[in-house]
C-alpha cells in the first residue's frame, strides 16, 4: 500500500510542477517525475507477496512433476514488460521536449515563460 | 485484397530506410516517400473498397504473432475504420504534396519520415484491438505531431508546440493508467476480452472513476473544451499542411477510438458526458469565433465547433437510445460530417497558406482579387456551414432528424450556432 | 490564482487515486484467467525463453516493442530535425576534463561496451534486453564526450546503424509473416534448449537488433544535443 500511495503523491508532485512552474526546464522535469511516479505504480500493481523475480532458472520454480510453471511462485511480468515501454516511451517525450526548449532558447534568449506570450497561456 | 498488417510493416521499413538513403540525395527520399504513400492509399482502397462491394461482411482481424487474444495482440479493420484510414492517408498526401509545392526550399528528408510515421500511428489507433497498443500508437502520434508543430521554427510555432507536448503527456498519462488499471481489474488487456468480462461483473466505484479518466484523457486529445487551449495555439501558430493532417485526419481517428472505447467499456454515463463537453465546446467556440480578428484563429474556434458536433453525434450514436433508423441516419451523418470537414477544413487552411494575410480584412481584399481563391474559400464554406447542395447541409439533416424527441433542446443549440457560423464566415 | 486551481484539481485527482488504489489488494496472487497466467505457465514450453519479461516483451507483445523502437526512432529524428544548424550558442567555455577522468575513461569505455553488449545478447536468459544494453552503451558514449573536448561521432554511420537495426527488425517480423502467415510468428529457427545461448528462436535476433538501435540512437541523442551547442 505504501508503495502505491508514494507513486500517486511522485505523480502528483510531478504534475503539480508542470502546471504550474514558470521555468521551461522545471515544467520537464515536473513530467519526467510524473513519468517516474506511473512507472513505479505500475511495477507495483505487479507484486505477488513471497513470490520471485519472473526469470526461471531453477528447478523449484516448476509445478510438481510437469512442464508448467507455478503461477504462485513468480510475480507478475506483464507489469514489467509493460514499464519498459513506458520508459523508453517517457525518455523520448523528454528528448523531444528538451529540443523544443533549445531551440526557444536560440531564438529569444529566454526560458522563462512570462517572455512568451505571443500566444495566450 | 491486402493484408492490413503490410500497411503498417512497409510504412515503417521505408521510414527506416529514408533513415540511410537520406544521405544519397533529396530525389530519392522523396521518391521513396511517394511510393510508400502510393502503396498504403491503394492498399487501404483496396480493403475498403472490398467492404462496400461487400466481398466480406465480417471485419479482418489479425492476430500478430499467431497468438490468439487476448494472449497476443490483435488488430481487427471494419468498413469504418478502413474508410477513416483512407481518408486519413488522402488527407495526409495532400498536405505533404501542399507542403512541397509551397516552400521555397522542400523540407529535410526527416520531415518525410515525421509525416510517414503520423499517418502510421494514426493507423495503428484506428486499427487495434487493445489497449496498451493504443496507448504506445497515441505516443507515436503524438510525438510525431510534436515535431512537426515545432518545424516552422519560430517562437509562435515553437510555443505551441511544446504547449501540446504538455497536454499530450498529461492526456496520455490518464490513457497509460486507464489501461494498466483495466488489466489488473480485469486480467486483460484486449478490448473484446475486457467488454466479455464487463458484463458478468457490476460497475464498482473504483472502476467507474478508472474508467472516466481514461475516457477524459482521450477527450482532452479531442480539443473538448475547457482543455483546449493548446489546440487554438497550434491552430494558429503551426504550417497549414500539417495544421490539415492534425485537425482533418488524426483528430478524426481519436474521435473513433473515443466512441469504441465507451461501447466497450459498456460506460453508462456516456450520452451524459458527449451532451455536456459537445454541447458546451460546440457553443463556447462558436461564440468564440463570433469575436475573433485573426483569420487562422477563427479557422481554429471554427474546427473546435465542428469536433464538438461530432463528440455529440459519436455520442448518440453509441448509447443506445436511438432506434435503428435513426441509428443509421446519425451514422451518415457522421460519416458525412467527417468527410466535409476534413476537406472543406484541409482546403481553408492550405488558403490561408497561400493568401499569407492574418486579418480578416485582409482577406477581403485578396478574394475579391483572385476567382481562383474566391471559388475554393466560397464551396469550401457554403460547405461547412450546411448550404444545399453540398455535404454539410446533409449532414446536419441527418443528425437532426436521428435525434430523438427528448433532446429537441440540442436541435435548437445547434441551430443557433449554425445561424452564427454563416454570419462569422459570410464577414 | 493558477495555482489555486492547480491544487484544488490535483487533490480531486488524488481522491480519485485513493479511491481506486483502495479497491486494489496489494500482494494479491495473479488472478486465474488472466493472460499472465498463461505466459508464466506455458511461456518456457512455447518459447523456451527463461526471462518471462523477454518473452512477453518480444514475442507475445512484440508489436508493442516495435512501437517502441518506431517512438525511439521518432524522437532522435525529431530532434535532429529541430536542431538542424541552430545557431544555438553556449555562453561558458567547455573546460578540459581531468587526468583522472580521461584515464579511468580510456579503461572503462571497451568494458563499458562489453557489457552492454552482454547484457542485449543474453536478453533471453538474464535480466536485461535490448533496451538495457543499448541504453549502458549510450552512457558509454557519454561518458567519452564529458572526458574528451573534440570527440565526436560520425552521423552517418549512426543513421546507416541505426536505420539497418531497425529495418531487420521489420525484416525478421515480414519473414514470421512468410513462413507462418502471422507477422512477427516465432516459427523461423528453432527453438532450442531451456537456458542455452542458442535458444528461444527469433527472440535473442530481435534483441540484439534492438540494443543495437537503442544504442546508436540515444548516442546520436546526445551527440546532437551537444554538438548543436558548440562554439562556432
Amino acid at each position: 500500500m505504501v508503495f502505491f500511495l508514494s507513486s500517486i503523491v511522485l505523480m502528483l508532485i510531478g504534475l503539480y510542477a508542470a502546471l504550474t512552474k514558470r521555468n521551461l526546464i522545471k515544467i520537464i522535469i515536473g513530467l519526467s517525475i510524473m513519468d517516474t511516479g506511473i512507472n513505479l505504480f505500475i511495477i507495483s500493481l505487479g507484486f505477488v507477496k513471497n513470490a520471485t523475480a519472473p526469470i526461471i532458472s531453477l528447478k523449484e520454480l516448476f509445478k510438481s512433476n510437469s512442464l508448467l510453471v507455478d503461477v504462485s511462485k513468480v510475480v507478475d511480468p506483464l507489469p514489467q514488460a509493460l514499464v519498459l515501454t513506458a520508459i523508453v516511451i517517457g525518455v523520448a517525450v523528454t528528448a523531444m521536449a528538451l529540443s523544443i526548449v533549445i531551440r526557444m532558447y536560440s531564438v529569444k534568449k529566454s526560458i522563462e515563460t512570462d517572455d512568451y506570450k505571443e500566444l495566450k497561456w | 485484397m491486402v493484408n492490413p498488417i503490410l500497411i503498417i510493416a512497409i510504412t515503417l521499413m521505408a521510414a527506416f530506410s529514408i533513415g540511410i538513403f537520406q544521405f544519397l540525395g533529396k530525389k530519392f527520399v522523396k521518391s521513396v516517400f511517394w511510393l510508400t504513400i502510393l502503396f498504403d492509399l491503394f492498399a487501404i482502397f483496396s480493403i475498403a473498397y472490398s467492404f462496400i462491394t461487400e466481398k466480406i461482411v465480417e471485419p479482418i482481424v489479425v492476430k500478430i504473432g499467431g497468438f490468439a487474444p487476448p494472449i497476443g495482440i490483435n488488430l481487427s479493420v471494419d468498413a469504418i475504420s478502413s474508410y477513416l484510414g483512407f481518408v486519413i492517408f488522402f488527407i495526409g498526401a495532400g498536405a505533404a504534396y501542399h507542403w512541397m509545392k509551397k516552400g521555397i526550399e522542400d523540407p529535410q528528408p526527416k520531415a518525410y519520415i515525421l509525416i510517414l510515421l503520423i499517418l502510421l500511428g494514426s493507423i495503428g489507433i484506428i486499427f487495434t484491438q487493445d489497449f496498451f497498443n493504443l496507448f504506445v500508437f497515441i505516443e507515436i502520434t503524438s510525438i510525431a505531431a510534436y515535431g512537426l508543430v515545432a518545424s516552422k521554427l519560430d517562437g509562435k510555432a515553437l510555443e505551441a508546440s511544446f504547449k501540446y507536448l504538455i497536454v499530450g503527456s498529461i492526456s496520455s498519462m490518464l490513457v497509460l493508467l486507464g489501461a494498466v488499471l483495466l488489466y489488473k481489474f480485469y486480467g486483460s488487456l484486449n478490448m473484446a476480452d475486457i467488454s466479455s468480462k464487463i458484463a458478468v461483473s457490476h460497475y464498482s466505484g473504483a472502476i467507474l472513476i478508472m474508467i472516466t479518466m481514461f475516457l477524459f484523457g482521450l477527450l482532452i486529445e479531442l480539443e473538448m473544451f475547457p482543455m483546449n487551449g493548446w489546440a487554438l495555439d497550434v491552430y494558429e501558430g503551426a504550417n497549414p499542411a500539417i495544421i490539415a493532417i492534425l485537425a482533418g485526419g488524426i483528430v478524426k481517428a481519436f474521435l473513433l477510438v473515443f466512441v469504441r472505447s465507451a461501447i466497450y467499456l459498456k460506460y453508462p454515463y456516456l450520452l451524459k458526458i458527449a451532451l455536456i463537453f459537445g454541447l458546451t465546446t460546440y457553443m463556447v467556440s462558436q461564440f468564440f469565433a463570433w469575436k475573433q480578428k485573426n483569420a487562422r484563429r477563427l479557422f481554429g474556434y471554427s474546427s473546435v465547433a465542428q469536433l464538438g458536433l461530432l463528440v455529440l453525434a459519436g455520442g448518440f450514436y453509441a448509447s443506445g437510445i436511438l432506434t435503428s433508423t435513426s441509428k443509421t441516419y446519425m451514422l451518415l451523418a457522421i460519416v458525412f460530417f467527417v468527410l466535409n470537414h476534413s476537406f472543406s477544413k484541409s482546403t481553408l487552411f492550405f488558403l490561408s497558406d497561400l493568401i499569407e494575410e492574418t486579418e480578416i480584412s485582409g482577406w477581403k481584399g485578396v478574394l475579391r482579387k483572385n476567382k481562383l481563391f474566391k471559388f475554393m474559400f466560397s464551396t469550401s464554406v457554403f460547405s461547412i456551414a450546411g448550404a444545399p447542395p453540398f455535404l454539410g447541409f446533409w449532414a446536419k439533416l441527418f443528425f437532426i432528424l436521428a435525434i430523438p424527441q427528448k433532446y429537441f433542446f440540442v436541435v435548437v443549440l445547434v441551430l443557433i450556432g449554425a445561424i452564427a457560423e454563416i454570419v462569422y464566415y459570410f464577414r | 490564482m493558477k495555482k489555486i486551481i492547480s491544487i484544488i484539481l490535483l487533490a480531486i485527482l488524488g481522491m480519485f487515486f485513493f479511491n481506486i488504489v483502495s479497491a486494489i489488494n496489494f500482494g494479491s496472487n495473479i488472478k486465474k484467467g488472466s493472460v499472465s497466467e498463461h505466459y508464466i505457465e506455458k511461456g518456457i514450453n512455447e518459447n523456451r525463453g527463461s526471462n518471462l519479461v523477454t518473452s512477453i516483451v518480444v514475442n507475445y507483445r512484440g508489436f508493442d516493442t516495435l512501437g517502441e523502437v518506431t517512438v525511439l526512432f521518432l524522437a532522435a529524428t525529431g530532434l535532429s530535425f529541430l536542431l538542424f544548424s541552430c545557431k544555438c550558442r553556449r555562453e561558458f567555455d567547455k573546460v578540459i576534463s581531468s587526468l583522472v577522468l580521461r584515464t579511468a575513461t580510456s579503461t572503462l569505455y571497451p568494458l563499458i561496451l562489453l557489457f552492454g553488449a552482454y547484457i542485449f545478447i543474453h536478453g533471453h536468459l538474464t535480466p536485461g534486453g535490448g533496451f538495457q544494453g543499448g541504453a549502458v552503451i549510450a552512457s558509454g558514449v557519454m561518458l567519452l564526450f564529458m572526458s574528451f573536448r573534440n570527440f565526436n561521432i560520425n552521423h552517418r554511420e549512426l543513421s546507416t546503424i541505426e536505420s539497418l537495426a531497425g529495418i531487420s527488425f521489420v525484416a525478421l517480423g515480414l519473414a514470421g509473416l512468410i513462413v507462418s502467415n502471422s507477422f512477427l510468428a516465432n516459427k523461423l529457427l528453432p527453438l532450442g534448449n531451456w537456458n542455452a545461448l542458442f535458444s528461444a528462436g527469433v527472440i535473442p535476433l530481435i534483441y540484439i537488433a534492438v540494443g543495437f538501435k537503442v544504442g546508436s540512437e540515444l548516442s546520436g541523442l546526445i551527440s546532437d544535443m551537444i554538438s548543436s551547442t558548440k562554439e562556432d
